[in-house]
């Protein structure tokens, strides 16, 4: 408890000593730490005491397991926050090393890596002595299961690594980055935000996406149910199977082998301009360089690599509608088409429902693979994930790139939370 | 249906057929599914090329490695979770974040960065080792097919998780690893984004990277040498072989093995998606 009321006074310290912005966000967790340290300390107290009195020591627990969670969260975040932050200290300090030779201790005693190492050492006790009260609450129980612990060790590490260690560099998109001066560079608040909502270029990008987005919902949803219920209606046999193979191969094609297939059938002398000129069409269309022409691409050539891949989930739906349904409309005198109005489609309803909020969810993802390799010096469009690519790590706007790209991540998950709060009550399906 | 056959097809007929006819004389057009003058010539200038067949090796080897090792670690952790044991729910909840929130190209740029991968052969599949989805749809597989009397038999006769998870679950998973199996190999063979985000360094491009850069070129040059070959002036631009010849002839060698392997693993694609509809 005292070491806990410590690392707040110590929180608070930071809070007053760091005075610019970056050091006062990480105060603000490293006091939260403190914090946190205080309640397993109280829980551990807790616990002691209530071993003298068994009677109580279920209760207990429970209360216990609750502060250690947040103890455990509050640890995660900062170590998160501390390996970040030493992470890019480290990364300042190879950039001064370089030009000056300093070395990591020469560092160190001027004082400028202390904050880092003191939520280094405050990250590592919240998520040590938090593993540790958890051992002691629970020490049968992870024994046991040991060496399923280990097993997970590779998956973990590589998920720290890869997927939480860039989260930290997020602040990029509250600066003026600059390549030298790494993350030490200016803090700017929301300026590349307002940069980006403003600038035509960006705002065109943000619409771009979404209208795209729309469009692709709007065509790849109708698509591959007709198509399943085209295919539900031929018989089992050799051809029906021949059908299916085909058209889900293209799915198995590179975006970009798709995109070379467009290249030559849509070139000027390509096939369908032969059709065209053989019904009479004077002059040869550029499809590819055509500005016009660029949404319609981009959505033929989803349809053609995606459609026949979509049927599966449609299929299986169909082959779950009840058969005698369609014997007892027949003799009721419905034809086939009657037939798919009236009883296929409410019977693969639910499923369309389902994947339509699903896909809803991934409205904003739009193809990066498909869109930059359409892109061409007379094509001007892009969306967020081709501005993000061309300005960030093309050009070295990283600044307003991070922007760019925290916003896409942010809308977009926000967007997948409320399909699947939607799609919970209307279906008992979630994601999780 | 045979309009769709067709519209399905076609593409590829029609590039295989230019990719085997005479590269002058497609470019006098009307080609269509069968080559009119049949060479073979694109074909030996790519061939002849060393640095294509470097590119096949780097894409090989990435697939192989990257499968091997991503398939390895994926069924470790789809075992472990389909387990019950202690931290579960936080373990579970910790690894499923980063499928739903990224942190973005940029950051990830820079901590490839520092971490030395920038142009470096193992950015190709280190990475991406672990795949939710994946790890999910073993789990489910386990779970839902894999009597749990099994995992407690052989507990009663001395053998540890080890022993369980490479003796019995191992053999018994052959269908749901082989769809994984599949769709990771796949997956690396096809990608090239990893390439255009991270390397820069030309013999450590993959296939599919390569077929970019010549569409890319194509879209940027071939407009205007093919007119002046239309146009009978040629004799400058005297090459072996055209681009739209060598784009024709790269997508058919790196759509050659998915086109072999296909038909023979159809049903296990099929089933892995029916396995992922499980779960949600």
């Amino acid at each position: 408890l005292i070491l806990g009321i410590a690392a707040v006074f110590l929180g608070l310290l930071a809070i007053v000593f760091f005075h610019s912005a970056a050091w006062i966000a990480l105060a603000i967790v490293l006091a939260l730490t403190g914090l946190a340290v205080g309640v397993g300390g109280c829980c551990i107290r807790y616990i002691e005491k209530m071993k003298k009195r068994p009677e109580l020591y279920a209760e207990a627990k429970q209360e216990a397991a609750k502060a250690t969670k947040s103890l455990l969260i509050c640890g995660v975040i900062s170590a998160l926050l501390a390996m970040g932050s030493l992470f890019y200290s480290s990364v300042l300090f190879r950039s001064i090393a370089n030009k000056q030779h300093e070395t990591f201790f020469s560092l160190l005693s001027d004082g400028r890596l202390y904050p880092t190492v003191y939520w280094v050492i405050l990250g590592v006790f919240a998520i040590v002595s938090g593993l540790k009260f958890i051992y002691i609450a629970r020490k049968r129980e992870v024994r046991k299961s040991l060496q399923l612990y280990i097993l997970l060790i590779p998956a973990f590490l590589s998920v720290i690594i890869f997927a939480y260690l860039p989260i930290p560099g997020i602040v990029m998109a509250f600066m003026d980055f600059d390549i030298f001066k790494q993350f030490s560079s200016p803090f700017i608040g929301l300026g590349n935000f307002i940069q980006i909502f403003t600038m035509h270029k960006f705002a065109a990008a943000i619409w771009n996406t979404f209208y795209l987005g729309f469009l692709t919902l709007l065509i790849t949803i109708p698509l591959p149910i007709m198509f399943a219920i085209m295919l539900n209606e031929l018989r089992k046999g050799f051809f029906k199977r021949f059908v299916q193979t085909v058209s889900y191969l293209p799915y198995f094609f590179s975006w970009i082998t798709v995109i070379g297939l467009a290249t030559i059938l849509l070139a000027p002398y390509g096939t369908i301009n032969d059709i065209l000129s053989a019904f009479g069409m004077q002059t040869r269309i550029l499809f590819l360089g055509e500005q016009w022409f660029f949404i319609p691409n981009v959505l033929l050539l989803t349809v053609w690599k995606t459609t026949g891949w979509s049927t599966i989930m449609y299929l299986a739906a169909l082959t779950a509608v009840d058969t005698q349904l369609y014997d007892s409309a027949a003799i009721d005198g419905c034809g086939r088409l009657k037939q798919i109005i009236h009883i296929t489609m409410p019977g693969i309803l639910p499923t369309i429902m389902i994947l339509l909020i699903f896909t809803a969810g991934g409205l904003m993802n739009s193809n990066f693979e498909l869109i930059y390799g359409l892109q061409n010096p007379l094509i001007n469009f892009d969306v967020i994930s081709t501005l993000v690519y061309s300005q960030g790590i093309e050009t070295g706007k990283y600044g307003i790139s991070t922007a760019l790209g925290l916003f896409l991540s942010v809308i977009s998950l926000a967007l997948l939370l409320i399909t699947d709060r939607i799609a919970y009550k209307v279906s008992k399906v979630g994601l999780y | 249906m045979i309009f769709v056959i067709a519209v399905c097809l076609y593409p590829y007929l029609n590039v295989l057929a230019m990719s085997i006819n005479d590269p002058y004389n497609t470019l006098l057009g009307g080609i269509t599914i069968y080559p009119r003058k049949f060479t073979l010539t694109t074909f030996q200038v790519m061939l002849s090329d060393s640095k294509l067949l470097w590119s096949a090796f780097i894409t090989v080897s990435r697939v192989i490695l990257g499968t091997v090792l991503g398939v390895a670690v994926q069924f470790m952790s789809g075992y472990v979770l389909s387990k019950k044991f202690f931290g579960k729910a936080a373990i579970t909840t910790i690894l499923l974040v980063p499928s739903y929130f990224s942190a973005g190209l940029i950051p990830t740029f820079m901590l490839y960065r520092s971490l030395h991968l920038l142009n470096n052969f193992l950015v190709y599949f280190l990475p991406s080792l672990f795949i939710f989805y994946n790890v999910m749809l073993i789990k489910v597989y386990i779970q839902s097919s894999i009597s749990n009397s099994l995992d407690e038999a052989t507990r009663i006769d001395g053998g540890g998780d080890w022993t369980i998870m490479t003796k019995i679950y191992l053999p018994l998973c052959k269908p749901v690893l082989a769809m994984v199996i599949l769709f990771t190999a796949v997956g690396y063979w096809n990608d090239w984004t990893t390439t255009l985000y991270y390397v820069t360094k030309s013999n450590l491009f993959p296939l599919a990277y390569k077929l970019l850069q010549t569409i890319k070129q194509n879209q940027a040059l071939s407009q205007a040498i093919e007119d002046a070959i239309k146009q009978g002036q040629s004799s400058n631009i005297r090459q072996t072989t055209t681009t739209q010849s060598m784009i024709c002839a790269q997508i058919i060698i790196t759509t050659l093995p998915i086109i072999l392997v296909y038909p023979f693993l159809q049903k296990y694609f099929v089933n892995g998606l029916m396995l992922g509809a499980v779960k949600e």
